[in-house]
């Protein structure tokens, strides 16, 4: 887990002192942004050793977090969030004029009844109803 | 329900979006809160993890644990963010006043939630040595970087590093089970339901 940007990934056969250190930092965050980057991407490998070791610190973060005294935040922030997310929504989906192009792998694509079928709305007129 | 919540979320319910934030919002919001010490500061972070949430439910990997494990991670990891910017605009001296005051929220050595998965982790705590117990509170509330909290500690960063892979292994130990049955009994919604993960 050295943070060289472009070293190579590792898959590691055991936890030794040094990898259990810094996925313990990476678990409460005490790292700087580019090493923790780092520590992502290699978890993203899938390298057991370190997903497992990660489960087990997340299990201890989720304890601790338990004993803090919950505070409800304010009671619209539901509404908040919902409107957060449409707006968000509806940004994306009004297009530049002329050509658009939508890439299969970008974008929010949603699931259907029917198996292998998706859509993605890229156009929509309130005024109208008319949607792309 | 959590877990089956992100799924339909994959498929653009904003009902699953609703009823994760009826079951987690209090839990996001009191750990933002007691690391940004600001009510609004933390409503923002918990509308941005709800708001990401939303656009990528799939960033969830249940091979490194539990929907509420994953989500303490990603709110501490996006609030230390926060906080980290929040340091660069203002003056180091003010911030740490403010840090080393938790205004809203005790540490978690301090819980003060009757229950018996809160007075576990408090015993857990208890039996750690005070060094790693500091080092835990630091961590958790602080937001420092590791050599950030060396020099905070007053101590060499591999004395840092060796009692921060230590404090957990024994934490784990000493808890058992509670940290893999975690519920966000924060919220209102999950007092009543205890089958979330």
């Amino acid at each position: 887990l050295e943070n060289k940007r472009n070293a190579p990934q590792i898959v590691h056969v055991e936890l030794t002192d040094t990898l259990s250190e810094e996925l313990a930092l990476f678990a409460f965050g005490l790292l700087e942004s580019e090493q923790a980057m780092h520590i992502a991407r290699h978890l993203e490998t899938g390298c057991a050793v370190c997903n497992n070791e990660l489960r087990s610190l997340t299990s201890v973060m989720a304890g601790l977090a338990s004993s803090i005294p919950p505070i409800d935040p304010a009671p619209d922030l539901k509404k908040r969030l919902l409107a957060r997310i449409r707006s968000k929504e509806q940004e994306r989906e009004q297009p530049g004029p002329g050509m658009y192009i939508v890439r299969s792998g970008s974008g929010n694509w949603r699931q259907t009844q029917w198996n292998g079928i998706s859509y993605l709305r890229i156009y929509n007129d309130p005024v109208t109803g008319f949607a792309t | 329900v959590l877990h089956a919540c992100l799924t339909r979320l994959n498929a653009g319910s904003e009902e699953a979006l609703a009823q994760i934030d009826d079951h987690t919002n209090s839990l996001v919001y009191s750990i933002a809160l007691g690391l940004l010490s600001d009510r609004a500061d933390a409503e923002e972070v918990t509308l941005e993890i709800l708001s990401q949430i939303w656009r990528g439910a799939s960033s969830f990997r249940a091979e490194r644990g539990t929907v509420i494990g994953w989500l303490v991670m990603v709110t501490r990891s996006r609030t230390i963010d926060r906080l980290r910017a929040r340091r660069h605009r203002s003056s180091e001296a003010e911030v740490d006043g403010l840090q080393d005051k938790p205004a809203e929220t005790p540490t978690p050595e301090e819980p003060t939630i009757a229950g018996e998965q809160q007075r576990r982790v408090r015993a857990a705590l208890a039996v750690l040595p005070i060094g790693q117990r500091q080092l835990i509170g630091l961590a958790w509330y602080g937001g420092y970087s590791h050599s950030e909290l060396a020099e905070k500690m007053g101590l060499p960063l591999g004395t840092v590093k060796t009692r921060l892979r230590m404090a957990p292994a024994r934490l784990r130990q000493l808890l058992g089970p509670v940290g893999e049955q975690a519920q966000c009994t924060s919220n209102r919604a999950c007092r009543t339901d205890r089958h979330l993960i």
